[in-house]
């Protein structure tokens, strides 16, 4: 299957070709039936179709010729002798044209020009077309019935195109515009778009190469050959365009000729494309899904209406319908609930459709996990050090406790809600100079201990290669760790010059060594992890210090350490089980704690303790900033106790331990812990157990005044299942913010109501029933049974209608699902581990973790190590790499 | 023009005052300024300064009725003992709606790119305030100063935009977002580190011994780079660029920090207020146990953005930058409001008012709150004398949300507040009835205030009466 035809195709097809113009060519010789001249091959095309088959409408040149330059023998002349009209537009015209008046009856010249401009103006194609018919209808008042119903036809189909033409100009119009030739910036000029215009074949062949995703190539008359690259441009939308770029219509035939088969060959592809996925796919899609979809989906969903943003005409064929996978288990999520269609519609579909649907989904889903879809390992934009790992690696750099990037901004994160995301990762001038001032910080920490200093500066000036040897090794040493790959001579060139510099400024050897160290702490080398770039088409392997590089801030949100450099160096780490032996020594090293604050914090949301977790200070005096650690400290240290001890990530959903001291003891309405140590509390209460029974994730999930079964239910779809639900519209009311602000009736009953209102019944019925299971933890998560002074109703039911009443039930229910949860905490791990959003092409990444994951029990090192070796982390690929599909072959089924 | 230089040299002659500059090796004169720009009657320079308020506004308490402010609504009451400085601009368009789209449009005046992913996040163009610093940013120690109360947000917003536009309404170009210093203290340091003076004149701070980078090792960190860039992909490239433009930001003031000293203006008066705003932020900051355990400080609301405001007033009066912006809080604000008598509840659900009576006048309450703070800054500058004026006479401060009410989500009708005086060019006490003018036309009027060319927000319309 042929990739570039991934994308929707846009192809505005010029008038010509739309109204089914063909080129005309010489009159038939010794036509009986009367003639007729046109001086345009345009409006020869208008004449010949509304004067029908009894006339000889004839454009006289021949084709291929210049009209500029023809000059034809009187011999050639003579065959247009006895026509009876000439139709001769206020074009410039050369001298046949002026030979050819003598030769007709009679010459019709409207003033004016007849040539579709930019602006195509079909209101006077129209009038041509009104004075065509007048004209022949005075010549043969017979036919003039005829004429008049022949000419309202194309009027119609004139209007249809200039319908078409508009629609076209506001596609075009928020697409991104790239085309060639200087004709395509006048044009442009013209039409008021905006278009990045070159004339420059190199350059527009580098715009191909890198179109932007709604990029539109919009190729001059010229330059069919341009039409080819712009094919072969991935997610390119390609535009043809002919008319109006020319002045003049001289080669009008040519041009339209060129068009017609541009689309011929665009339309083979797609055929060919189609065929090709019928062989792969079956057509099930197109067969038993497209109805499915036209009954029940497109009233709202299509393109005029495009409910939720959601167009599904353009996923009518298998072919646009699988690159979507995501897209349709958003589907199949939503018609498995029955939030669509909704619920107040009338034509609703069976079970059996429904399942139809979902079954479709879950193949394509299968279909995906299996990679057949083909194999693309991604590729992580260059990567800024974010805050934490900045202070870590400094850490590890120096063996120094400073944290100098607590100074720096927050950071933000990307679509899956980590601060790692490197493309989220900016860099803004206030922070350059933050590293400016922290290297500074860092240089003179290093100079004002003399153990740093000495380890600094190892190499004395006194040795064999004096102070330049001295200054090389060391700046060579220390400037390949900061770097994390042996420093290239170059590099290293560009710090002895700096050196060289303070040197001959008179200073000291120790002194003169403090700059360079700074220019290799600003460096791009070693605040930017930049991954070793190979000339391959071909995915490949990353290189074993990339590896190593890549391993250790996964786990450590550091720089690798002194064993992973070595085996890198050495070559081994890429094999698989020194890779695995490394990940395991790895996780257990205090160092990982930064997964537990760094990673599982955002992901369950403890650390959001730090920042927007903000219980009342009135309502809520209990939770002071002590809490506010001790319950953080609880969940990291959780976490962090599964990968010392590698137990089963299921713990997380339900445990019987925690770590408590004696104020979360307290907190949390036990006993037997003294002082503020976290210590290891086994729980006899089967609610408490669980990310779901920490203070943390109850606060974080909760509203100032009070808590939010719908926050926490979305909480158990979202982040521990992965099965986001939609999100609200955004014009709903919301309930009080406090719950002591409702009278006489519970919260429940008061959001009962709320989930009467017909724009938040389908979700909030799905999702608030889940958050009542654990309205017996209030917004700061101690226990309670009381709200508002009445019981509490904590009866839930989750989507497949399982019924649970209490937190530990609800921990049960969510305990069935753990191919969900697992596939979610792969789905993390590895957007964690490769800084970036996950793409469909990491699924069968994803799918092989959870599998392996599964099958160990839900070890978390297991996890770890799956990531690890798995194809996204240790492979990488260039830009403009395009995935295949497998071939029919092998996929078929 | 030449008035005011006079006046300050014979100030500056007199007081010896100095300034330590974050980067600056060599001492400092302050001297004169070369005023370029916009100047107020005795050569003053004029300032831009914006406020964001997130989730719209209660319009019922806002919009004044008739076209001058003689009878305030309640939620501009605030402003009531200084209309004269104050115009209400009702009636124009955000160049686009939502929590997150709104926001990032507020100060580029175009529709952000549609994108949930953080690589293609595209606003068009500069944010104004990057423009006008931009324009000044040799004559001043800082090109622009921004300052705010949250931090940002990661994921993708319910509109499917993503939380870099909800984070942020500075933009230095059209991907690159700029961030907010949230913490007054670091954001004082920035400005005012080791201000001091002594009668002598000079003194060196402690913060200057270590050593710094100088040309020398920028250019070989920029040559480095740039060889760096060379090897990667085009997906790569644009990071680098950000990287680059960064060292060359601060190769250029380093380099422009002698010249941008002598625009600094330090009189007693000045000095005085620093020492004293600095010693209310050490307070304010208390101990710093919360130390890795808090992302942001711990200082309650109100006073928070008040100690920020005293810092970017304080900006301005020493002449250290000509423009300064203030998020009170991310385009989604979701902060207890509760501190507020009458008011329960967290900002963007009190902004869902469902067009009762009670929720309206509960979130009329919270809007009125950041009038109030806004009033306070106004209240600052016009406290700050400046020639034979006030640093508010001599500055433009901008005040608007991203979207029209918490109800609404589009930007149509936003609440928007333009003070101060412009150096004498903008008339104060009225209430400009737009017509669905956008954003960006007011933006243009504001660049003309402030004598700055350079095109921003879509078409080339501006507000009638500015």
């Amino acid at each position: 299957m042929d990739e570039w035809l991934r994308p929707p195709l846009l192809i505005v097809a010029a008038l010509g070709v739309a109204l089914g113009f063909t080129a005309c060519d010489n009159a038939g010789e010794g036509s009986s039936v009367p003639l007729v001249l046109v001086s345009n091959a345009l409006l020869a095309d208008l004449a010949k179709e509304v004067a029908g088959p009894g006339y000889e409408v004839v454009f006289p040149l021949p084709s291929g010729e210049s009209r500029m330059e023809w000059a034809p023998s009187a011999e050639v002349l003579a065959k247009w002798d006895g026509a009876e009209i000439f139709f001769k537009d206020g074009s410039p015209k050369p001298d046949w044209a002026a030979a050819l008046e003598g030769k007709a009856k009679r010459v019709v010249t409207p003033p004016g020009e007849f040539a579709f401009t930019a602006a195509l103006n079909h209101r006077s194609a129209g009038e041509w077309v009104d004075l065509i018919s007048r004209t022949l209808a005075d010549f043969a008042p017979a036919d003039a019935s005829a004429i008049a119903t022949r000419a309202e036809t194309m009027k119609q189909r004139i209007a249809e195109s200039e319908a078409q033409w508009a629609e076209s100009m506001t596609l075009l119009g928020s697409a991104q515009l790239a085309g060639f030739g200087t004709e395509v910036a006048a044009w442009a000029k013209q039409s008021s778009l905006e278009i990045e215009a070159t004339s420059d074949l190199s350059a527009f062949r580098d715009m191909v190469k890198s179109p932007a995703a709604s990029t539109v190539f919009v190729v001059g008359k010229h330059d069919f050959s341009q039409v080819g690259a712009a094919l072969n441009a991935p997610d390119a939308e390609v535009l043809l365009l002919d008319f109006g770029l020319a002045g003049e219509v001289t080669d009008f035939v040519s041009t339209v000729a060129a068009n017609a088969k541009a689309i011929e060959v665009l339309l083979k592809r797609e055929e060919e494309a189609e065929a090709s996925n019928e062989v792969v796919m079956g057509s099930r899609f197109e067969r038993e899904i497209v109805p499915l979809i036209e009954n029940y989906c497109l009233d709202c969903h299509d393109a005029e209406t495009g409910e939720g943003e959601l167009d599904f005409e353009v996923y009518l064929t298998e072919a646009e319908a699988i690159h979507e996978p995501d897209l349709w288990d958003s589907v199949a999520q939503v018609v498995e609930m029955g939030e669509m269609p909704p619920r107040d519609k009338s034509n609703q579909p069976s079970d059996a459709e429904r399942e139809k649907i979902i079954a479709w989904v879950r193949d394509l889903g299968a279909r995906w996990d299996d990679g057949e879809m083909g194999q693309d390992p991604g590729r992580t934009t260059i990567r800024r050090l974010n805050k934490n790992e900045y202070n870590y690696t400094i850490r590890d750099l120096f063996g120094m406790r400073i944290r100098p990037a607590d100074n720096f901004p927050e950071e933000t994160g990307g679509e899956s809600g980590f601060d790692n995301n490197a493309d989220a990762l900016f860099l803004p001038s206030l922070l350059m100079e933050n590293y400016v001032e922290a290297a500074s910080v860092i240089v003179e920490g290093v100079y004002a201990n003399s153990k740093s200093r000495s380890n600094y500066l190892f190499a004395r000036p006194t040795g064999a290669g004096g102070a330049e040897g001295a200054a090389r090794k060391t700046l060579s040493a220390w400037a390949s760790r900061a770097y994390r790959r042996p420093v290239e001579n170059e590099e290293l060139d560009s710090l002895m010059r700096i050196f060289a510099g303070e040197m001959k400024a008179g200073k000291r050897y120790d002194e003169a060594m403090q700059k360079p160290l700074l220019a290799i702490l600003i460096s791009s080398k070693f605040l930017y992890r930049a991954e070793q770039e190979e000339s391959s088409r071909d995915p490949y392997q990353v290189d074993d210090f990339d590896l190593a590089t890549r391993l250790s801030y996964f786990i450590w949100s550091s720089m690798p350490d002194k064993e992973l450099f070595g085996l890198a160096l050495k070559g081994e780490l890429s094999k698989p089980e020194v890779l695995e032996a490394q990940v395991m020594r790895m996780l257990q090293d205090e160092k990982a704690r930064s997964l537990s604050m760094h990673f599982a914090g955002q992901w369950f949301g403890w650390e959001q303790l730090r920042s927007r977790a903000n219980p009342d200070e009135d309502r809520f005096p209990q939770f002071t900033f002590d809490l506010r650690v001790a319950l953080y400290r609880e969940s990291a240290e959780f976490f962090h106790h599964l990968l010392q001890s590698n137990a089963s990530i299921f713990d997380l959903i339900d445990s019987d331990y925690t770590f408590l001291n004696e104020r979360l003891v307290k907190h949390y309405g036990i006993s037997g812990v003294s002082g503020s140590q976290l210590q290891k509390v086994s729980l006899t209460d089967p609610n408490r157990g669980g990310v779901l029974g920490m203070g943390s994730v109850l606060t974080a999930t909760s509203l100032p005044l009070r808590t939010s079964p719908a926050v926490r239910g979305k909480y158990v779809l979202a982040q521990l299942l992965g099965t986001p639900p939609p999100e609200p519209p955004m014009n709903v009311e919301q309930l009080p913010d406090d719950d002591q602000a409702i009278e006489a009736m519970t919260f429940r009953e008061a959001l009962a109501q709320h989930r009467e209102d017909i724009n938040c019944k389908a979700c909030h019925e799905v999702i608030d029933p889940i958050g009542f299971g654990l309205e017996s933890f209030d917004a700061i998560g101690r226990w309670r049974t009381t709200q508002n002074g009445l019981p509490l109703d904590t009866e839930g039911v989750m989507p497949d209608g399982t019924k649970f009443s209490s937190p530990a039930d609800l921990k049960k229910t969510i305990l069935s699902r753990k191919d969900l949860f697992t596939r979610n905490m792969a789905e993390k791990l590895l957007s964690y581990a490769l800084g970036r959003d996950l793409s469909p092409y990491d699924r069968p990444a994803v799918a092989e973790i959870t599998e392996k994951v599964l099958a160990d029990g839900g070890k978390i090192h297991t996890a770890f190590v799956e990531v690890a070796k798995s194809y996204p982390f240790r492979y990488r690929r260039n830009d403009g790499f395009e995935p295949k599909a497998k071939t029919s072959e092998t996929a078929s089924n | 023009m030449k008035n005011w230089q006079l006046s300050r040299r014979h100030m500056l002659r007199g007081m010896g005052a100095t300034m330590s500059l974050p980067f600056l090796e060599a001492m400092i004169h302050p001297g004169e300024a070369s005023a370029a720009g916009a100047a107020g009657p005795n050569g003053e320079p004029v300032r831009f300064a914006a406020f964001f308020m997130p989730n719209g506004v209660n319009h019922e308490q806002f919009d004044p009725k008739g076209s001058s402010l003689s009878k305030l609504p309640p939620i501009l009451a605030p402003l009531g003992e200084m209309t004269e400085s104050v115009n209400v601009i009702t009636g124009l368009n955000n160049a686009d709606g939502g929590h997150a789209a709104g926001t990032s449009a507020f100060l580029t005046g175009r529709r952000p790119k549609k994108t949930g992913k953080p690589s293609e996040v595209n606003v068009g163009n500069p944010s104004i305030d990057q423009m006008i610093g931009q324009a000044f940013k040799e004559e001043t120690l800082l090109p622009t100063l921004e300052l705010g109360l949250s931090t940002p947000r990661s994921g993708v917003g319910m509109s499917g935009h993503s939380h870099v536009y909800t984070s942020f309404i500075g933009w230095k170009a059209a991907g690159t977002p700029v961030p907010h210093e949230i913490n007054p203290m670091r954001a004082f340091d920035r400005l005012f580190k080791g201000a001091s003076v002594t009668t002598s004149g000079m003194s060196r701070s402690r913060e200057q011994k270590g050593v710094r980078p100088d040309k020398s090792v920028l250019d070989i960190v920029l040559e480095d780079a740039k060889s760096l860039q060379k090897q990667l992909g085009r997906s790569d490239q644009q990071k680098l660029d950000e990287y680059l433009t960064a060292v060359r930001d601060v190769e250029e003031r380093i380099q422009s920090q002698v010249q941008a000293a002598k625009g600094l203006r330090i009189t007693d008066e000045v000095l005085k207020e620093i020492k004293s705003v600095g010693s209310d932020i050490r307070k304010a900051s208390g101990d710093s146990r919360s130390g890795s355990y808090s992302a942001r400080p711990n200082i309650p609301y109100r006073e928070h953005g008040r100690l920020m405001m005293d810092v970017m007033a304080l900006a301005f009066w020493s002449n250290s930058t000509r423009a300064a912006t203030l998020m009170f809080g991310d385009g989604l604000h979701g902060r207890n409001m509760s501190f507020l008598e009458g008011v329960d509840g967290n900002h963007h659900s009190i902004s869902h008012h469902g067009n009762k009576k009670g929720p309206l006048e509960t979130f009329a309450k919270v809007n009125t709150f950041f009038v109030d703070q806004y009033a306070y800054f106004l209240r600052r500058l016009r406290n700050m004398s400046e020639g034979s004026s006030n640093v508010l006479e001599n500055s433009v401060v901008l005040f608007g949300s991203n979207i029209s009410s918490g109800q609404v989500h589009n930007g149509n009708n936003i609440p928007v507040i333009l003070s101060g005086g412009a150096g004498g060019r903008l008339r104060g006490g009225r209430h400009i009835e737009g017509r669905g003018e956008e954003i960006g036309s007011l933006h243009r009027s504001i660049l003309d205030l402030m004598e700055v060319k350079g095109s921003i927000g879509d078409g080339s319309g501006k507000v009638r009466g500015i």
